[in-house]
């Protein structure tokens, strides 16, 4: 006479719980890119100036940890679970866009140390490579933010 | 037969509650009318450190207005230091000295860099 009641309001507890822990996977998806989209931000951010003041070797050194913290993020991202087809969707790019940034990050170190090196070509494609990383990292990021609103 | 009653009352408040739960993460969806406003952020020591969602949905709502913020403010930056690398590469001019390192071991920031973001949204 009891037990059945009991277990319908087990179910209903449980019901109750589901939509919560599904929404909290992508809500922890999205807390962990907005972390880390502003991690890599301030890193960009370090770069920008050293190149604009014109010092080559600072901008190697922020270009290696903005390199760093993109795979960090990269692998932070690996780690959510989404629990959404759009969330799904949306780690799938931020993953993309942070390979790309750490290939960006590579490349801009590499043009820093070719300009050390007075390889100005070097440096130069090194730069322009790093570019087309970075621009393809930033429409996937966009992209990956705009999926998980 | 009244305990009955009650337990059945109570399960189907607590599947109204569960709907009502479903519901709000369903339509988390920022307003329509964002404010472009800046967002200075913050260095923080460890990007992992999040904040987490309470139950009644507040301060997701507030994360969810920020974010597209704050990629969009990332990729702002991003794009900014690829030209700014770009036109540092490009230029025939000597580099600045002073104030760049000295030595190859020499790592340090940007002298001026409080580690802020300049450009956010």
């Amino acid at each position: 006479m009891i037990r059945s009641p009991l277990l319908v309001v087990a179910a209903a507890a449980l019901l109750l719980g589901l939509p919560t822990s599904a929404g909290a996977n992508d809500a922890t998806l999205r807390t962990t890119l907005n972390s880390w989209s502003k991690k890599v931000g301030v890193d960009a951010h370090s770069v920008a100036l050293a190149a604009q003041r014109r010092h080559p070797r600072r901008m190697t050194y922020s270009a290696k940890r903005f390199y760093r913290d993109a795979l960090h993020a990269r692998a932070a991202v690996a780690a959510q679970k989404p629990s959404t087809a759009k969330g799904a969707r949306a780690r799938r790019l931020a993953l993309t866009a942070f390979a790309d940034y750490a290939l960006a990050g590579s490349k801009w170190a590499a043009s820093g140390q070719a300009r050390l090196a007075h390889r100005r070509a070097a440096s130069i494609a090194d730069a322009n490579a790093g570019a087309r990383y970075a621009r393809t990292g930033d429409t996937l990021l966009v992209a990956a933010g705009k999926l998980l609103r | 037969m009244l305990q009955r009653k009650i337990a059945i009352t109570i399960a189907a408040g607590l599947l109204a509650a569960g709907l009502g739960v479903a519901s709000a993460f369903a339509d988390n969806n920022p307003p329509s009318t964002t404010t472009t406003t800046a967002i200075t952020t913050t260095t923080s020591t460890d990007a992992t450190t999040t904040t987490s969602t309470d139950a009644n949905g507040v301060q997701g709502d507030q994360q969810d207005g920020q974010q597209g913020v704050d990629e969009q403010g990332a990729a702002n930056d991003v794009a900014e230091a690829a030209n700014d690398v770009q036109n540092e590469a490009n230029n025939t001019g000597a580099d600045n000295q002073s104030g760049d390192q000295q030595g190859p071991n020499d790592n340090s920031e940007e002298q001026g860099d409080n580690g802020q973001s300049g450009q956010n949204g």
